[in-house]
């Protein structure tokens, strides 16, 4: 998965956003964070009973004020970190075409996708063939998405016109005597089409 | 090209406020229009579904035309009954003191913040998420470029979940006339602030201008619902479409409008068309819609399943198509998520609360707005949870929760949701964490 995490205090995931300092990913943070809430709530407390008598404001207010002003601060917090977020986007990606963008994003997938565009018919039936786990790894989701429709990796055909062999060790092994090859990507990964 | 994009969201904002008008739904401007943008796009979702079912191939003139013109000659036959369904804004009162002036420059600046945040980010990465690539874009693009319903068993780990999302986005490449997955990004964003435009229009409705402007900041707060805004993942989308159900079932009741409870209805069969949550969250609405009926005044048997009723036609009228379609496929559903499994109660008990409590407080997802809820909550007044909209909220919220605890307790759907805290749960969560922030904001004093 591409990272845009580095040196951030909220790391941003589709699934959880971490809050950490430095490399170790810990939640330790958050619970400073509550030790000095609570401690802050305390002195909140301390000083509203002090100046009970001349003012309007009840132990309840203050101690809602207080919780509020800590988010307050949390989020300002978290602005900051959005805003490093963004400009470490901005950095990254400002200015690219689309495909820069995917390049810069997938690398390797991607420049493959790119090479069996130029390297396939159009519209033909596509077989992918690899050694990645299809469960478990977004790879092979990538190629059917990019692919599609110039290839169709999408429907389990027994009669495909061409071979996409990625990540496959000993590739030239997968394909049958009735494709030939037509591009070697890399020593895993090639693209052979039907011999006609 | 923006033009076309613009257009392909103006005109289910005309679908949808044509329908409103045919049902003669009235309410503000503000939910007129956003709730039309909602709608529209399930109803264009829907027609596509019709037009895939039938074997036709999805173009923007098979999709639009018939489209346009059956609400032009829905329009024809209403026009006798041409009156207003929206008010127009009145303005914001201008002898605000200093404090007021200062929150509500502050809500503005942050909210804008919050939104120039996400639809920036969404506009330097094309699409590129898991399920962006796995299972939502991968679909619309399939659908854009021909495909048909048949062809969904080609995504074997995918092939039950709903396809409102995915019919949209091929219906804005439609309009677009080319797949763009940059463009396509520019919606997500809109979801978000669609929905919060919603979002404030309801508690100003039942509350004050300035707790429905708190409500819509402490949603924004969250850094899981922005970032949200910025992905390709049905979560926000969802988020709207499970949470105006919510919404509509109080007002219909609390302003007697049978209107409202039919799009509660229509709303909730879109949420089961967006997410297969969506199907399990009927269950909640039966609940809150008992709930009003033994709170309204009007408590008879008889009016509470009238009322259940004119809730569940609409809605299974507008989530059947796409049961069946599953049925007729063998796309299968929910993949064994909902198998009983009540022998592991006792073990499972500890760790959902503790995976569910770390989530909730030790996450960066919420920042502290769940610990500012439990404060709110215990510091409350009595007559702080008289008002009817706070006690509905506060009960929607604790069926929520009971609804995913319940599941997690004793149904396979542990192994989703909490073996691992850092991977669903949060996503099941957001589903209705805006009625944290709405709570807090309604359990603080109104000062209108």
């Amino acid at each position: 998965m591409p990272s845009f995490a580095d040196g951030l205090i909220y790391i941003p995931s589709w699934n959880y956003i971490k809050v950490t300092i430095g490399e170790s990913g810990s939640i330790l943070p958050v619970y400073f964070f509550y030790l000095m809430l609570s401690g802050l709530i305390l002195i909140a407390m301390v000083l509203c009973s002090r100046f009970k008598k001349n003012k309007a404001l009840s132990r309840r207010d203050v101690l809602r004020n207080t919780v509020l002003a800590v988010l307050a601060a949390m989020v300002l917090l978290q602005i900051g970190s959005q805003q490093s977020f963004l400009t470490h986007r901005v950095q990254r990606f400002f200015h690219q075409t689309v495909d820069e963008k995917y390049t810069n994003l997938w690398g390797s997938p991607y420049r493959y996708v790119r090479f069996a565009l130029v390297q396939t018919p159009q519209n033909c039936a596509g077989k992918l063939i690899t050694d990645l786990n299809v469960q478990t790894t977004l790879e092979p989701y990538i190629l059917k998405y990019f692919l599609y429709p110039h290839v169709d990796l999408l429907a389990e055909t027994v009669s495909a016109e061409c071979l996409i062999v990625f990540r496959k060790n000993n590739p030239e092994q997968s394909v049958p005597d009735n494709y030939r090859i037509v591009g070697q990507f890399d020593e895993q990964s090639l693209i052979a089409v039907k011999r006609k | 090209m923006i033009f076309f994009f613009v257009m392909a969201l103006v005109l289910p904002v005309l679908f949808g406020f044509l329908l409103l008008k045919a049902m003669r739904f009235r309410s503000s401007w503000l939910s007129v229009a956003f709730l039309s943008f909602f709608l529209g796009l399930g109803i264009i979702a829907l027609w596509m579904l019709f037009l895939l079912i039938i074997n036709q191939p999805l173009t923007f003139y098979s999709v639009s035309l018939p489209l346009i013109l059956f609400f032009l000659i829905l329009q024809w036959l209403l026009l006798k009954n041409d009156s207003p369904i929206c008010s127009w804004p009145s303005l914001l009162p201008f002898s605000l003191n200093l404090s007021r002036r200062i929150f509500l420059y502050g809500a503005v600046f942050f909210i804008s913040y919050q939104m120039y945040f996400a639809f920036r980010t969404a506009s330097l990465a094309p699409i590129y998420t898991w399920d962006g690539i796995y299972a939502i874009a991968i679909k619309a693009k399939y659908f854009f470029f021909g495909g048909n319903l048949a062809g969904l068993k080609n995504f074997p780990l995918t092939s039950s979940y709903p396809i409102q999302m995915e019919l949209d986005l091929a219906w804005l490449a439609l309009v677009l006339n080319h797949w763009d997955d940059q463009m396509l990004k520019y919606v997500f964003p809109v979801f978000l602030s669609a929905y919060l435009a919603l979002q404030y229009d309801f508690v100003k409705e039942f509350a004050s201008r300035s707790q429905a402007l708190l409500s819509v900041v402490l949603t924004v707060c969250s850094y899981f619902v922005v970032y949200h805004a910025t992905v390709e993942y049905r979560s926000i989308y969802f988020l709207a479409y499970n949470l105006i159900p919510v919404f509509l079932i109080f007002r219909s009741f609390k302003k007697n409008e049978t209107a409202a409870l039919f799009l509660a209805g229509i709303f909730s069969g879109l949420s089961a068309f967006v997410k297969l949550e969506g199907s399990g969250h009927f269950l909640i609405y039966i609940l809150l819609i008992l709930y009003m009926t033994l709170d309204s005044e009007k408590r008879s048997l008889k009016a509470g399943w009238l009322w259940q009723v004119r809730f569940m036609g609409p809605a299974l009228f507008v989530a059947l198509p796409f049961w069946l379609v599953k049925k007729a496929y063998h796309f299968g559903s929910f993949e064994g998520r909902l198998d009983l499994q009540g022998g592991e109660f006792i073990n499972r008990l500890g760790p959902v609360l503790l995976t569910t409590l770390q989530n909730m407080f030790l996450s960066g997802n919420w920042s502290i707005l769940w610990f500012v809820l439990l404060v709110f909550i215990l510091t409350a007044k009595k007559e702080s949870f008289r008002p009817p909209v706070v006690q509905y909220i506060a009960v929607s919220l604790v069926l929520y929760f009971s609804l995913y605890v319940g599941l997690g307790l004793f149904t396979a759907t542990y192994a989703v949701l909490f073996y691992d805290p850092e991977i669903n749960l949060s996503r099941a969560l957001l589903h209705f964490f805006p009625l944290c922030p709405i709570l807090i904001a309604l359990l603080h004093e109104r000062k209108d």
